[in-house]
């Protein structure tokens, strides 16, 4: 009997091993270790699917789950994030756990919905104090909202004064009360009264010069059409495209001035989306 | 009683090196059963990139990349650095060329790796270094990478446009064994009278005499006829209505001017069909690389203007539609390129239309004419430095 029965053991030891090494690189751990390999060399690609195969395979990994939600939301998929991060916190708005709640936040706002995700913030309970307030602000600075954005950091810092980020947000809602806008209006009259003016004071001298001189010309050119020969085709005609050049170059002063404060404002934000994403 | 003791004494000690030996066995056949998978992974992988699935096809070459021993990280990385050669990541395929250097075992390995990293500059058409590099690497003249390496260099010679380099390296290519592929690559470079024709020079002075015959000669004769119904007819109004030639005569240089560019381009473009078509006969001799092939097609680009076309019925837009695609057809396909934007000012009149409606896009589509001019700076747009346009959407 014993001879069989010790053969039986390595049998079964086969068996039990076989079983143990077929799944093997698609195990649990060998996925995650794969998986974490491609997150830290940002691909994020690969690695929002080995994520999902994880998050499946071990339903309780709440960190490979926040890591499927990051990789989506690196590769610039924020509906795919957004559709994995309701999945888990159907409504994901003052309960959820904190790193989920700024995942949250950040879609929104890489999403350019700064009026949902102020929102989000302010019924959020999860999310602890620094980060908060400089979501805040930044949100609010985002809409160009600067006097709200200004009196928000100020109130945070009379109680904390070693809060950098929040310090460097100030100073930038600072300078966006001191902004001082073109009107477009304005800009409209002085190009009405001379072609090209209103370009001129929005900053486009260049666009102003070479309005004054086409229009300018073409006027002229038709002012001595009638003059000479009086209303017929060819003055018609060149005096409609004089004033559809005058009218144009009024409504392009309007626009370029509308340009010209939206320039301003993205000067001035263009660094607080790398300040509050990393 | 002695003898039986013996005996069970044998017997148990038969058992023992059973279960040794049954021990040893199951401890050797662990790693292979593991050593399999990482296989699989890599035949399925295969399968994928014979299907020319190379993105999953990367997915599972990265994976076995991860948890492979060193001695299988050479041929890996190859395979990776081919499917991002068919993805066109060039830069990726040769970060991994130069792992599948640094991870080979011998020498011919290492140079199959610094020709695979070569070709990715051929691809990338940066022939010039791909020549540099061909020269640094010593090979044996008629091994199979020195073959390799003189084809690759009449690649790159006939790339730039050396054709007398590039048949003699094609020659050296061949093995001197072979000599049907000799003779037939000897008949192919007898017989290349037309890679230099036509000659865009003599388009251009063609069209320079008489407009448009230069057009006519590359056998594009729409356009020559064109050319010549368009400066004639606009030298008639200049003449009869001399008020209106301040604008004419700069409209006629530029429709002249665009003549001779246009027959010198027709001319090359038609040359480089006739160059390719040598060029993908000879390759066809050597069954190269697939990835070469494509290299050598002729991309075409027609732009479609239907896609700007107003969709309205009114009297209007119609107009403004059929205008547009008249002008498109007829005069600035004989214009010289002069908008400094993208898009240019008459599809952005379109598109401005389409979605402010018929006043207030006709006027922003003039302020856009008052806007182009040669003034206009990166500080208010972004430059696109390779089609070198400023970028100014609707």
């Amino acid at each position: 009997m014993r001879p069989k029965k010790l053969l039986f053991v390595p049998f079964l030891l086969f068996i039990v091993s076989s079983n143990l090494w077929a799944q093997d690189l698609m195990s649990y751990t060998n996925s995650l270790k794969y998986a974490d390999h491609l997150f830290a060399r940002k691909e994020y690609q690969l690695s929002a699917i080995e994520y999902q195969r994880i998050s499946y395979l071990q339903p309780n990994d709440t960190l490979a789950k926040l890591r499927l939600v990051q990789s989506y939301r690196l590769m610039d998929d924020l509906v795919n994030a957004k559709l994995h991060l309701n999945k888990m916190f159907p409504d994901c708005t003052t309960e959820c756990p904190e790193d989920f709640a700024i995942e949250n936040f950040r879609i929104l706002f890489l999403d350019q919905q700064y009026q949902d995700s102020y929102r989000f913030l302010l019924e959020n309970k999860t999310i602890l104090q620094p980060a908060k307030t400089e979501f805040e602000v930044g949100t609010l600075l985002m809409q160009n909202k600067w006097q709200e954005a200004k009196t928000c950091s100020e109130a945070y810092l009379q109680s904390n004064d070693k809060a950098l980020k929040i310090n460097d947000l100030y100073n930038i809602s600072l300078k966006g009360t001191q902004l001082k806008y073109k009107n477009p209006y304005a800009a409209g009259l002085l190009s009405g009264i001379v072609p090209g003016a209103g370009k001129v004071y929005t900053g486009q001298w260049k666009d102003g010069i070479f309005a004054f001189i086409t229009v300018g010309s073409l006027s002229w050119l038709s002012y001595r059409l009638i003059k000479d020969k009086g209303l017929n085709v060819g003055s018609i005609i060149s005096g409609s495209v004089a004033l559809s050049f005058y009218t144009a170059n009024i409504f392009g002063s309007y626009k370029s001035a509308k340009k010209q404060n939206r320039k301003a404002n993205r000067e001035l934000t263009k660094d607080i989306e790398k300040m509050l994403v990393e | 009683m002695i003898h039986l003791n013996n005996t069970l004494k044998k017997i148990t000690l038969k058992n023992k090196f059973r279960t040794k030996y049954s021990f040893i066995l199951l401890l050797l056949i662990i790693p292979k059963l593991s050593a399999q998978n990482i296989d699989e992974v890599i035949n399925f992988g295969d399968s994928l990139y014979v299907e020319h699935n190379y993105s999953f096809a990367l997915n599972e070459y990265q994976r076995a990349f991860f948890f492979s021993e060193n001695e299988k990280k050479q041929a890996l990385s190859t395979k990776i650095a081919n499917c991002y050669i068919g993805l066109e990541n060039f830069s990726a395929a040769k970060s991994f060329c130069d792992s599948a250097i640094y991870y080979a075992a011998t020498d011919s390995f290492k140079v199959e790796g610094k020709l695979q990293k070569i070709l990715c500059s051929i691809l990338e058409k940066n022939y010039g270094y791909a020549i540099l590099k061909l020269n640094e690497l010593k090979t044996d003249s008629f091994s199979n990478s020195g073959l390799k390496k003189n084809f690759y260099k009449g690649v790159s010679h006939y790339g730039l446009e050396q054709y007398e380099q590039a048949f003699q390296a094609f020659k050296s290519a061949v093995s001197p064994t072979d000599s049907v592929t000799m003779t037939a690559l000897a008949q192919l470079v007898e017989n290349r009278t037309t890679i230099s024709r036509p000659s865009p020079a003599l388009a251009t002075v063609m069209s320079a005499l008489v407009p448009g015959s230069g057009q006519m000669y590359t056998g594009n004769y729409f356009s020559g006829l064109n050319s010549i119904l368009l400066l004639a007819g606009l030298a008639y109004v200049g003449i009869n209505v001399p008020a209106l030639s301040v604008f004419i005569v700069p409209v006629l240089s530029r429709y002249y001017t665009g003549g001779l560019l246009h027959a010198h381009q027709f001319a090359k473009e038609k040359r480089s069909v006739h160059r390719n078509d040598l060029v993908n006969d000879i390759l066809a001799l050597f069954r190269p690389n697939e990835h070469l092939n494509a290299l050598m097609e002729v991309k075409q680009n027609n732009t479609n203007f239907h896609e700007h076309v107003l969709e309205s019925d009114a009297e209007i837009p119609l107009l403004l539609s059929a205008s547009f695609l008249g002008y498109k057809k007829f005069f600035s396909s004989q214009d010289v390129d002069v908008c400094v934007f993208s898009p240019t000012c008459s599809v952005y009149m379109m598109e401005t239309i389409r979605k402010k409606g018929v006043v207030l896009g006709f006027i922003d589509g003039l302020d856009r004419l008052l806007r182009c001019h040669l003034l206009a700076d990166e500080h208010n747009y972004k430059y696109n430095n390779l089609t070198q346009k400023y970028y100014d959407a609707p």
